[in-house]
């Protein structure tokens, strides 16, 4: 599949997303606000569904017709990023590794470059190196035969590393 | 971990109260995120009734499509 038909149908996806979106926040209700309750969500979770919910509406097209998926979820995302640093109460968030997981999870490849980038790396695989993500080929005597930048190893590094802050701060955000 | 407002909507999912924003004519909006799905949303409103608060349906497409810009 060529780039121009990926991002239409990444388009196409996000456009469906918003009609789902859309028609359920029509479907008749009547919620008690009384209903609701506090729970404990994990942070880069929460900072990719605030990011979703903008790159879903800018790139279906359902705001602006005919535009670029890449340049708009890097807009929308930049617009994004004082706001959730409000939100959060904390406003020493960067693009840094607080977010590269929360970025893997929601866009992958690309959304593990755009962190990279915003920290100088030349791409996600240029961030693995430096930090020394790699996944190995072992021999069978164990030596390693060949090691090359994952993303999937990154993100288990990063994710228990979260959970080590975490419980480091008794289960409060850093 | 980060503490976060959620409501179970009809549909039986439990929503994260994303972000909550006021029109020009001081009606309230929330964005409700699917806790186990962020690319799953919604939007309601926020109405008084009798000192209570009730998350309403929107009324209409054009409705959607207003309060949506209010959060992107």
């Amino acid at each position: 599949m060529d780039n121009d038909n990926m991002l239409n149908m990444i388009n196409e996806n996000h456009r469906k997303k918003m009609i789902e979106a859309q028609n359920k926040s029509l479907r008749i209700s009547k919620i008690n606000s009384s209903k609701k309750r506090r729970q404990k969500v994990n942070r880069n979770r929460f900072i990719a569904s605030l990011l979703s919910v903008v790159v879903v509406a800018s790139s279906s097209a359902f705001l602006a017709p005919k535009i670029d998926h890449r340049i708009e979820v890097k807009k929308a995302i930049n617009n994004q990023k004082q706001q959730i640093s409000m939100m959060l109460e904390n406003s020493d968030i960067k693009f840094s590794e607080d977010y590269m997981l929360g970025m893997i999870d929601l866009f992958g490849e690309e959304g593990a470059n755009m962190v990279a980038q915003d920290m100088g790396y030349k791409d996600w695989k240029d961030w693995c190196r430096f930090k020394g993500y790699y996944r190995c080929e072992l021999s069978s005597s164990g030596a390693i035969v060949n090691k090359y930048p994952d993303l999937e190893v990154a993100k288990n590094y990063l994710e228990s590393e979260a959970i080590n802050k975490s419980n480091a701060n008794g289960g409060k955000s850093k | 971990m980060i503490n976060v407002d959620t409501i179970v909507l009809e549909d039986g999912i439990e929503y994260i109260i994303t972000k909550e924003r006021q029109d020009n004519n001081n009606t309230k909006y929330v964005l409700l995120t699917n806790i186990n799905n962020s690319d799953d949303f919604c939007i309601r409103k926020i109405i008084t009734e009798n000192n209570e608060e009730f998350f309403v349906n929107l009324d209409d497409e054009k409705e959607f499509i207003e309060a949506f810009k209010l959060f992107v």
